[in-house]
C-alpha cells in the first residue's frame, strides 16, 4: 500500500511541473521577451520623437517593423522553429535586413550608432528567449558540447551556425516576411 | 534628404515570386510541423503521467479500493508534505492572480499610450496583440 501512496505523490509533483512548465514558465518567457521589445520599440520611438531620425524614415520603419513582428509572432519563436529553418527552411530571398544594415551605415553616427545599438539589443534579446531560456536549447548544447570537444581534439570542423548571429537574423528576417504576408502586402498571384 | 515610408497595411501591393511563394510555403509547413510537434509533447507527457498512475493503481487490483487509497494518502500526508504542496499551489496561484493583474494594468494603460503615440506619428505600426498584450487569436496556430 505504500508502493502506492508514494506512486501518487510522485504523479502529484510530476502533473504540477507538467502544469508549471507548459502553463507557466511558457507564458512567462514569451511574456518577458515582448515586455523586453516593447521596451526597445519604445526606446525607439523617443528617439525619433527627438527628432534625430523622422517617423518616417525607412531606417526607423524597418526597425519598428521587426520589433513589431517579433512581438507579434513570439509564440511562434521558440529554439524547435529556430532549428527546423535552419535545417529544412530556406527563407525568401529578399534580405531586408541586409538592405537596412547597408542603409543605415550610411547615416550619420549619432543615428547609426543608436539604431544599431537598438538592433544589437533586439537580437540580444531574441538570442535570450530562444537558447538561454529553452530547457530543448540546453539538452542540445549539453549535447554538442562534447561533439565540439571531439572535434576540436580531432582538429574536425564544425560548425553548427555560420555565425553568431544567424539565429536572430532568421528570426528577424522571418517576422519580417510574416508581418508583410499577414497584412496582405503580398497579393496572390 | 528624407525618404517616406509607406506603413505596412499601406505598402504598395506587388505580386511575389515563385521563390518566395514557395519559401512562404515551405515556412508554414515547418511551422505546422513545429506546433504539432510540440502539441504532441505536451499532451502524450500528460498521457505517460496518467498511464504511470493508471499502471500504479492495476497493481493493486482488487485488493484496494479507491476510498483506501484516497483515505490512505490523504492519513499518510506528513505535516512537511503537507506543507509543501501547499507552498507550491499558493506559488503558482499567486503568480497566476499576479499575471491577471498585470494583464488588467496593459488593459487599462495600452491605450492610452497608443492615442498619445497616435497624436505624434499617425502613421504608427502596431505589434497586433490583444489589448492585454497576449497573443492575437487570429495568429495562434
Amino acid at each position: 500500500m505504500s508502493g502506492i501512496i508514494n506512486s501518487m505523490h510522485l504523479a502529484l509533483s510530476l502533473l504540477a511541473i507538467w502544469f508549471l512548465y507548459f502553463y507557466c514558465w511558457r507564458e512567462h518567457r514569451m511574456d518577458t521577451f515582448r515586455q523586453n521589445l516593447f521596451a526597445l520599440r519604445d526606446e525607439l520611438f523617443d528617439f525619433a520623437k527627438s527628432g534625430e531620425i523622422a517617423f518616417d524614415d525607412p531606417a526607423y520603419g524597418t526597425l519598428r517593423n521587426v520589433a513589431n513582428g517579433m512581438i507579434r509572432y513570439a509564440h511562434r519563436m521558440n529554439f524547435s522553429r529556430v532549428v527546423s529553418i535552419l535545417v529544412f527552411g530556406n527563407l525568401p530571398s529578399t534580405n531586408q535586413m541586409d538592405i537596412w544594415l547597408r542603409d543605415v551605415k550610411t547615416r550619420p553616427p549619432v543615428v547609426r550608432d543608436k539604431l544599431l545599438k537598438i538592433h544589437s539589443e533586439i537580437g540580444g534579446a531574441i538570442f535570450w528567449h530562444t537558447v538561454a531560456w529553452s530547457p530543448l536549447a540546453w539538452a542540445c548544447l549539453a549535447l554538442l558540447f562534447p561533439i565540439r570537444l571531439v572535434a576540436t581534439l580531432l582538429k574536425v570542423r564544425v560548425t553548427f551556425v555560420r555565425t553568431p548571429r544567424e539565429i536572430p537574423s532568421v528570426l528577424e528576417e522571418n517576422a519580417l516576411e510574416l508581418r508583410h504576408l499577414d497584412e496582405g502586402c503580398l497579393v496572390a498571384s | 534628404m528624407r525618404r517616406t515610408i509607406l506603413p505596412l497595411a499601406t505598402l504598395p501591393q506587388r505580386k511575389p515570386s515563385k521563390a518566395e511563394l514557395d519559401a512562404h510555403v515551405r515556412l508554414r509547413r515547418i511551422d505546422g510541423i513545429v506546433s504539432t510537434v510540440q502539441g504532441a509533447v505536451k499532451w502524450l507527457s500528460l498521457l505517460g503521467i496518467a498511464g504511470f498512475v493508471y499502471l500504479s493503481i492495476r497493481s493493486v487490483a482488487g485488493q484496494h479500493t479507491f476510498a483506501d487509497i484516497g483515505v490512505k494518502f490523504i492519513g499518510d500526508l506528513k505535516i512537511n508534505q503537507g506543507l509543501s504542496y501547499l507552498f507550491g499551489a499558493g506559488g503558482v496561484g499567486y503568480g497566476m492572480r499576479e499575471r491577471r493583474l498585470r494583464r488588467k494594468t496593459i488593459e487599462r494603460l495600452s491605450s492610452r499610450n497608443v492615442e498619445l503615440e497616435k497624436m505624434i506619428d499617425p502613421g504608427r505600426t502596431s505589434s497586433h496583440l490583444t489589448t492585454k498584450g497576449t497573443t492575437n487569436p487570429e495568429d495562434s496556430i
